[in-house]
């Protein structure tokens, strides 16, 4: 700070300055929410690597980033991203559920089984759902008045949910003739059925999160659950809410698996469930509940999606995929661990007001040289 | 002879508050020394200073001569200092010997610990204390008195040149309070300095030899116990000439409704369950130490703890849930800020709208962010910016934010727990205003305060409460805080009887 300036209202140095005059109250502020410019922070790097390694694959490999090869990397996340959008919501109600992958698998199972039985799409699809609604139900109502943890919880479920898809399937995939074949292999608005699905989740999902009360009070919930009590929500009947949505849509990423694959294998979502949590924390979410974004979680998925398409395109050996997706999230976690670290370090002198003073101070001895 | 506790010119701030000013203390080895003064006179801070869990921001601290150089509770321990903390820290799946021996676990020759050998001596402690109780026992299992003892123990384990009770008899009753104090004049005979802090002077006549009395961060008098008597004492804790603030109101309307009842609930360790009535428009202040049940009431008329016997009503009907109560147009601001009230790092205007205050179903943030704008200036919360995380404002902003999340749900009750806890001296009178505002609207305030002067500058009606009964019913024109204080010190029915 080389010359004093004069009294500047967003000075962190005198942060408690008298109320805003009313006339400057009375219009918002011209700038970006808070809230938006952190989530910015976690965005942004993975918009710009999502970028950077298309870009890179394709320069290697032309018939990356056409339509078709786009299409075909969504198609293949579409089952992750669906359960994403469920995740995301719990973790930010500082939640968790394990049993997703497991879920995928016994719902693919049930109904590949019931397809062969002869049921119709409509009753599949309903028996499906209804799967997830009673598995969420139980997760959330033992959650919510017994507090058990979830994590132990869902541990056990998934396990059960595993075996049980072995059990039915009697350890071989069942095939399925022709049920729900559209949503695996068919075209909506020139857009393959998959795609369609995950977008239109993701999109749902993400308004229920952003922009109803419902979303808000998640937020609420994961940021302090006495808090939220406190206020008057009904806070065990928001945590059973929030395990029956994200069962139900485990259960509709079940259903799409089975389409895509056409034939319900019991071992189709071995493992989903950690690549779920891998994308939801990348795209911002802590476990500890209270963070994270709908969009966020959506370039999560993307990240790992395009990182293991770009590996295939430029003949890295499978083997490795693993490696690089997992190092991505320690990357990324440790990354945003230490901005945190620094943030709270740093706390009662707000970087952004700081900085912007920082600009604001620059800015007129640059026009007074200029001018002069 | 060397002073075992030797401050000089001790001064310590905080944010708006100057919690110690200049303020020199000598306790000489074999004596009780007796601190006295309000809530927020600092006696709290020059413990922490004292035990090393503050640094002062001027002034010296010596224990038995050598200066305390390091201001970390480990070096105080070093040197001797041991605490009674006010708060009961008994790990509940230890047996009472572990417990009582938690810091100076006898090892055996590999270092490892025997169970034997810690039941052994920590029962062998116990008797010679004199406290009644089997070292194999869970410590979760006792009873808060007997917890109480089983820390006592722990402070006395070592052989200590200062041992601070930071009111020890807070959750004792007539048999403990003989062992507590057999066990205080035991350690001074033994040569320890002991700092005695308590809100009962008849305490204060039985044990110490000598008194400081300590007034808004300042040391106000000082004498040998034997050289003064009970009304002098108080006559400094409460500067009398100082006439205490009265905020004027408007009188309560004869005719004004009851809005809130509690119908014989029964308190946590009392005797008789008690009638509650609170009026539209009307401040009541709920009077009593930590553990009197004031709080417990408070969480009771909010709907936040179901009463043992009893129910609450509002406006006729039975209050059910928090949830119901919320939405009924119960308002509630917690005592722990930070960990009930407020979603630290979300935005000011997120804390403001959770709960009933967020009306319909959507979310829109514009409309939001307009409608946190127009609380935030109806609540005079001094902020730039509702999307800023509210972890960002100032203590007393924090708990307008607060205030204002009930203003915006309109509610017909608000119930506080502390309401100006660690809020600065100007942002209090802000607050109690606020508060008054409200009543003047017709809401029903419900304030419990350990702070006498925020009591009577803000109450129509006082209820004292002690271990769980309701003792007196002060109006709040004649409540005066030197008055309160003696009706919470003084001994109760069941104890005069006995």
């Amino acid at each position: 700070m080389s010359t004093p300036t004069t009294t500047d209202a967003t000075n962190p140095a005198a942060p408690d300055v008298e109320a805003p005059p009313a006339a400057r109250s009375d219009r918002l502020p011209y700038r970006l929410q808070f809230s938006t410019t952190a989530a910015l922070r976690t965005v942004l790097p993975l918009a710009i690597a999502v970028l950077a390694v298309s870009v890179y694959t394709d320069s290697q490999n032309p018939a990356f980033l056409t339509s078709g090869n786009v299409q075909n990397i969504l198609s293949q996340v579409a089952v992750l991203g669906i359960l994403v959008a469920g995740q995301t919501l719990l973790l930010i109600g500082g939640q968790i559920d394990l049993s997703v992958g497991s879920l995928v698998s016994l719902v693919a199972v049930v109904s590949a089984k019931l397809f062969a039985a002869g049921w119709s799409d409509t009753a599949v699809i309903a028996a499906a759902l209804g799967i997830g609604v009673a598995v969420g139900l139980v997760w959330g109502l033992v959650v919510a008045f017994l507090d058990v943890p979830p994590f132990i919880l869902t541990l056990g479920g998934l396990s059960v949910f595993a075996s049980l898809a072995l059990v039915l399937a009697d350890n071989k995939p069942v095939p399925v003739a022709d049920g729900l074949d559209s949503w695996g292999f068919g075209e909506w608005f020139g857009v393959r059925a998959p795609v369609v699905l995950l977008l239109g989740t993701l999109l749902v999902v993400g308004v229920l999160l952003h922009l109803t009360r419902f979303g808000r009070t998640t937020y609420a919930l994961g940021s302090s659950r006495a808090t939220t009590y406190l206020a008057g929500v009904p806070v065990r009947r928001h945590i059973v809410a929030l395990f029956t949505l994200n069962s139900t849509l485990a259960a509709f990423g079940g259903l799409v698996m089975m389409a895509r694959l056409a034939s319900g294998d019991p071992r189709a979502g071995a493992g989903l469930e950690l690549a779920v949590i891998a994308a939801a924390v990348l795209g911002g979410a802590a476990l500890s509940g209270g963070r994270g974004t709908m969009v966020g979680s959506a370039l999560g998925v993307l990240v790992l999606g395009t990182v293991t398409a770009a590996l295939t395109f430029l003949q890295v050996p499978g083997a490795y995929q693993s490696l690089v997706s997992g190092g991505i999230l320690i990357l990324a976690v440790v990354v945003t661990a230490v901005a945190d670290t620094r943030a709270a370090r740093g706390r009662g002198v707000p970087t952004g007001p700081a900085a912007r003073a920082a600009v604001r101070r620059l800015l007129p001895s640059a026009t007074r040289r200029s001018a002069g | 002879m060397t002073a075992a506790i030797e401050c000089a010119g001790v001064s310590k701030g905080f944010p708006g508050v100057r919690a110690l000013d200049d303020v020199s203390l000598t306790v000489r080895p074999g004596t009780v020394h007796a601190l006295l003064g309000e809530n927020g006179a600092g006696k709290s801070t020059l413990i922490r200073i004292l035990t090393g869990a503050e640094r002062p921001d001027t002034g010296t601290v010596h224990i038995g001569g050598v200066p305390l150089r390091q201001h970390t509770p480990a070096a105080a321990r070093r040197l001797g200092v041991r605490v009674l903390p006010q708060e009961r820290h008994v790990a509940p799946d230890l047996s009472v010997g572990h417990n009582v021996l938690l810091d100076s676990l006898p090892r055996t020759a590999l270092r490892t610990v025997s169970a034997r050998r810690v039941q052994e001596r920590a029962q062998q402690h116990l008797d010679a204390l004199g406290v009644d109780l089997d070292a194999r026992a869970r410590a979760g299992d006792l009873t808060a008195a007997q917890q109480q003892l089983v820390e006592l123990a722990r402070t006395t384990a070592r052989p200590a040149a200062v041992v601070v009770l930071d009111e020890p008899t807070a959750s004792l009753a007539g048999d403990e309070v003989t062992v507590l104090f057999r066990v205080v004049r035991q350690l001074r005979d033994a040569g320890t300095a002991l700092l005695y802090i308590s809100h009962h002077l008849h305490e204060v006549f039985a044990l110490a030899d000598e008194a400081t009395v300590l007034r808004n961060g300042r040391l106000v008098h000082r004498t040998p116990v034997a050289e003064t008597d009970h009304d002098s004492l108080l006559r400094h804790i409460f500067d009398r000439d100082v006439a205490h603030v009265r905020l004027p109101r408007r009188p309560l309307p004869a005719d004004a409704p009851v809005v809130l009842a509690a119908r014989q609930v029964a308190l946590p360790g009392g005797h008789r369950p008690l009638d509650v009535e609170v009026r539209a428009g009307e401040v009541l202040a709920l009077s009593g130490p930590a553990g009197a049940g004031a709080s417990e009431l408070a969480a009771c008329l909010a709907g936040v703890r179901t009463p043992a016997g009893g129910r609450v009503e509002l406006g006729g009907a039975r209050l059910g849930s928090r949830t119901a109560a919320a939405r009924a147009g119960v308002g509630f601001v917690p005592a722990d800020r930070k960990r009930d009230a407020l979603l630290l790092e979300r935005a000011i205007a997120e804390n403001l709208l959770v709960g009933p205050a967020g009306r319909g179903a959507l979310h829109r943030p514009v409309a939001a962010r307009r409608t946190a704008w127009a609380a935030l200036r109806a609540g005079r919360v001094k902020a730039d910016d509702p999307g800023r995380p509210v972890r960002t404002l100032s203590g007393g902003n924090q708990q307008r934010v607060v205030f204002s999340r009930w203003l915006l749900a309109e509610c017909r009750v608000l119930v506080l727990d502390q309401p100006t806890a660690g809020v600065d001296v100007g942002a209090k009178f802000d607050i109690y205003a606020q508060l008054l505002d409200l009543a003047a609207e017709g809401v029903a305030v419900v304030v419990v305060s350990s702070d006498y002067e925020e009591i009577c500058a803000l109450a129509d009606r006082v209820l004292v409460l002690r271990d769980g009964d309701l003792v007196a019913e002060v109006d709040g024109a004649a409540a005066t805080p030197d008055g309160l204080f003696a009706l919470e010190t003084a001994p109760t029915p069941e104890e005069t009887a006995a």
